[in-house]
């Protein structure tokens, strides 16, 4: 049922952001990993976030305040301070 | 009276014969429920419900009393919070759920250090069921929820729990119910409309959504195209409720167009973009043709019209309100879906009289050519709502030729209107052929043809048959505006048969396209027929568009078809489904914007055509020809200024323009190309969430993976240029996800690796060490 990563894929998406960088060798697997773990936050995010309207269905509200929330402690750099301020319950 | 129901339930639940007439005593009886309940719970209850069963005679008529003494007898313990307990019972015998809650809240209270997860459930839980059973007091209901709860709780714990700690207290039923009987109902309700997979139907709505989107030309149309595509990978397997699946005359999107309108494109358009249609097109115009009927129906059948594709049945938007024509195209599509080829949907949404006709003229188209299966065709040729079996079957056989033109063309040319006077069936053989190979291109587009058709079949518009011949001979049929539609059809389908080799992809990007295009459906027939034209010639772009057109309109709409084409060869050419997401939004975007999109895509196809920029004109033309012929047949349209502003642009621009921007669509999309396809985040993120998710969301999942994407890329150069490299390692990567809170002293990075990601990546990440002091992956 899991599908391949995309690898090229994926190494084309960087290199669109950032051409001057460049990739190890199976750095993209662990961009895949960070991505599935990304979906899956977010999508625990959603999911609580409809449960708590008693939807039965993820709704287009329920993932944008989860990828709000999401967005924020996101940032690898930059803003550390919301990362901490989010409860840790959010992401593990 | 309430005794013998408290009775059972009071023996069942934990023989707390509380009875609501007799609050004193049955406070002390249901705090001895409680107490015992609490304690040996899972073990004494099920040793006291075998009792109480047996009890329950006796207790029926027992007294309070009595009860009481049960309860002593079956569950002595006694714990130090009765008191508090019953105080709350009490007042819960008044029987008002609030009562009935503090209860559950406070035997959850008391429970939830023993067993949490026991009593939120149960009761909410219960609370539920008791309802539907009997009229007991709050009381007892809560005590028999708290009671079976604990018998019944494996299953639902985790949930329950949640949920019911979730959900407010206040009212504890109402949300386990609702989600309980809704669970159990939805998916029901939409099992019952779709017959096939539930993918089908899941499609459908996707579609639908889609559809109405584009249709209503919302600025969400993008993200709906987006989730069309992914609908589009998801392979949906419409099938057509049609009696009868009719040879599918024009693409599937005419089809559509006619009968579902936007929706039925949208989810062609991204059936298509993602797929060639090969004998689809015939399908697709069925569909159309259906879809004015049955909108849901042709949505599916459109995901038929993935599968299938080529089938595109363009029949056209056909008649509008055929409501037979709908299920023909979906049933068209069901079985093209299956087929994969061209599911020729029952284009009902043709109208019946120019469906006939046009099945007639495209079963003549077919006959010349078959691509891949005549039996699409004949699908999609089934739209007429006449009910000319024959003619549909035409249609399917000139979609199977056509598809990739069909697409194309079907969706504009649709024949609904003009079925009546097929203008050469002969002529329509041989241009069938050459749609045939078209029709693969045309799958595409035939999702945008659909649409088309479907807009325009709305408009009652003539429908456009799938596929360039189809499109031609329904113009032809359809009358007055068919008729010299069908005349530059016939010419286009000569040609197309050239081009056809050299197009097909082509063909089936514009009959994308123009499926998509709904709208632009009458138009796009005559250009799609322009452009099949082109295709054929190849080298005479020019002169196809010349040809065919007898009117200028006609061209311009070529050129439009074109445009349509490019677009959608563009997703087709680019695999991603994206690109062909966008299209599909540019298609539902507006009926006006089709004919510059179509030229938009025109160019674009022509950069991407493989086959050659010629090629990609003629392909190009061919739509605008379509649109042409759509634009001749629907003079009311709404968007006949469109199609001028289009047309007197596509006009010059054709021999020329075409190559220009088509080197810049090639770049550009060769640009849009590094996405992630959206089919796999779908299914990740379907996966993940295990919930349902409506298809808007996933536009957003889509734009917040985009948006993570770049912070990725941020934080990434970022960590290695802080480290001094430049390049990203895996060291860098592991930070990254340190910061992100992933990795953590007690989560190492290899346990996820482990997890989430399957062996053959865990091999090449994790080095191994095996027997012979090897090392894998070896350093």
């Amino acid at each position: 049922m899991k599908r391949a990563a995309p690898r090229s894929t994926l190494r084309g998406l960087i290199k669109k952001h950032k051409p001057q960088l460049r990739l190890a060798t199976n750095v993209d697997l662990l961009v895949h990993l960070n991505f599935l773990l990304f979906l899956h936050r977010l999508a625990e995010e959603a999911r609580i976030n409809a449960f708590e309207n008693k939807s039965k269905i993820i709704k287009l509200e329920h993932v944008i305040s989860a990828a709000k929330l999401l967005v924020n402690s996101h940032r690898g750099h930059v803003m550390l301070l919301p990362l901490l301020s989010l409860p840790p319950s959010r992401f593990l | 009276m309430l005794d013998p129901e408290a009775a059972p339930r009071t023996s069942a639940s934990a023989g707390l014969g509380h009875d609501s007439g007799v609050s004193p005593s049955a406070a002390p009886r249901r705090a001895a429920e409680e107490r015992a309940r609490p304690v040996p719970r899972r073990k004494r209850l099920s040793d006291s419900r075998r009792q109480r069963p047996t009890m329950f005679p006796d207790l029926e008529t027992a007294t309070p009393r009595l009860l009481l003494r049960k309860i002593f007898q079956t569950q002595p313990e006694v714990s130090p919070l009765v008191p508090k307990i019953s105080e709350p019972w009490e007042p819960r015998e008044s029987g008002s759920e609030t009562h009935s809650e503090r209860i559950s809240n406070t035997s959850m209270k008391i429970q939830l250090p023993d067993l949490v997860s026991e009593d939120t459930s149960i009761i909410t839980f219960h609370m539920s069921r008791k309802k539907k059973k009997l009229s007991i007091s709050e009381f007892e209901r809560a005590v028999d929820e708290r009671f079976p709860q604990n018998l019944a709780q494996s299953m639902s714990d985790d949930k329950t729990l949640t949920r019911s700690l979730q959900a407010s207290f206040a009212t504890p039923v109402p949300p386990n119910t609702v989600e309980k009987r809704g669970l159990l109902r939805r998916p029901k309700n939409r099992k019952t409309v779709n017959v096939d997979a539930f993918e089908g139907g899941v499609e459908q709505n996707l579609l639908q959504i889609k559809d109405t989107e584009n249709y209503l030309v919302d600025s969400q149309a993008l993200s709906m195209t987006g989730t069309t595509v992914m609908m589009n990978d998801s392979k949906i397997t419409l099938n057509n409720t049609e009696l009868f699946i009719q040879p599918q005359l024009s693409e599937k999107s005419q089809g559509r167009l006619s009968a579902l309108e936007p929706q039925l494109l949208a989810r062609n358009t991204l059936e298509r973009g993602s797929r060639a249609f090969n004998t689809a097109e015939p399908e697709p115009q069925k569909e159309r043709l259906a879809s004015n009927v049955d909108p849901e129906e042709e949505m599916v059948q459109e995901d038929h019209e993935e599968s299938a594709l080529d089938h595109a049945d363009r029949s056209g938007p056909a008649s509008v309100g055929k409501a037979w024509s709908l299920p023909r195209g979906q049933q068209d599509c069901t079985q093209q879906s299956s087929y994969a080829e061209q599911v020729s949907e029952p284009v009902s949404g043709i109208q019946k009289e120019h469906l006939t006709l046009n099945v007639n003229q495209e079963e003549e188209m077919v006959q010349g050519d078959h691509e891949d299966s005549a039996l699409d065709h004949t699908d999609r040729s089934g739209p007429a709502s006449v009910g000319k079996a024959r003619s549909l079957p035409r249609d399917q056989q000139d979609c199977t030729q056509r598809n990739s033109y069909e697409e194309e063309v079907s969706g504009l040319v649709s024949c609904t209107f003009h079925r009546q006077t097929l203008s050469t069936p002969a002529v329509t053989t041989s241009q069938g052929r050459h749609l045939g190979s078209l029709s693969a291109q045309r799958s595409t587009r035939t999702s945008l043809r659909e649409f088309v058709a479907h807009v325009i079949e709305k408009l009652n518009y003539g429908n456009e048959e799938d596929g360039m011949t189809d499109t031609e001979q329904e113009m032809v049929k359809d009358g007055a505006v068919k008729e010299g539609i069908a005349r530059e059809v016939t010419e286009l389908q000569s040609n197309m048969e050239y081009s056809e080799k050299l197009g097909e992809k082509l063909r089936k990007q514009s009959a994308s396209h123009m499926n998509e295009k709904g709208e632009a459906r009458t138009r796009m027939t005559p250009v799609e027929e322009e452009v099949m034209i082109k295709d054929a010639a190849n080298q005479d772009s020019g002169k196809d568009v010349v040809e065919f057109p007898e009117s200028a309109g006609a061209r311009r709409l070529s050129r439009q078809s074109n445009a349509f084409f490019t677009r959608y060869s563009e997703p087709t050419r680019k695999k991603s489904i994206e690109p062909v997401e966008q299209t599909v939004d540019l298609d539902a975007g507006a009926v006006v914007g089709d004919m510059s999109e179509l030229e938009e895509h025109k160019t674009e196809e022509e950069e991407i055509s493989e086959d050659g920029a010629e090629s990609e004109e003629l392909s190009m033309e061919m739509p605008a020809f379509v649109h042409a012929t759509a634009y001749k047949v629907s003079p009311s349209l709404s968007t006949p200024r469109s199609l001028k502003t289009a047309v007197p642009k596509s006009s010059p621009k054709p021999p020329t323009a075409k190559q220009a921007p088509k080197k810049n669509r090639t770049e550009q999309r060769r640009k849009r190309e590094p996405a992630l396809p959206s089919s796999l985040v779908k299914k990740i993120f379907s996966h993940y969430v295990k919930m349902p998710v409506a298809r808007d969301a996933f536009k957003v999942v889509e734009k917040c993976s985009e948006q993570y994407f770049k912070q990725l890329s941020n934080d990434l150069e970022v960590y290695t240029k802080h480290a001094g490299r430049k390049t990203v390692e895996t060291a860098d990567l592991e930070l990254l996800m340190r910061r992100q809170g992933l990795v953590t002293d007690k989560m190492p990075l290899n346990v996820l690796i482990e997890r989430h990601l399957p062996l053959e990546y865990r091999k090449l990440l994790i080095p191994m060490a095996t027997s012979g002091n090897k090392v894998i992956p070896s350093k």
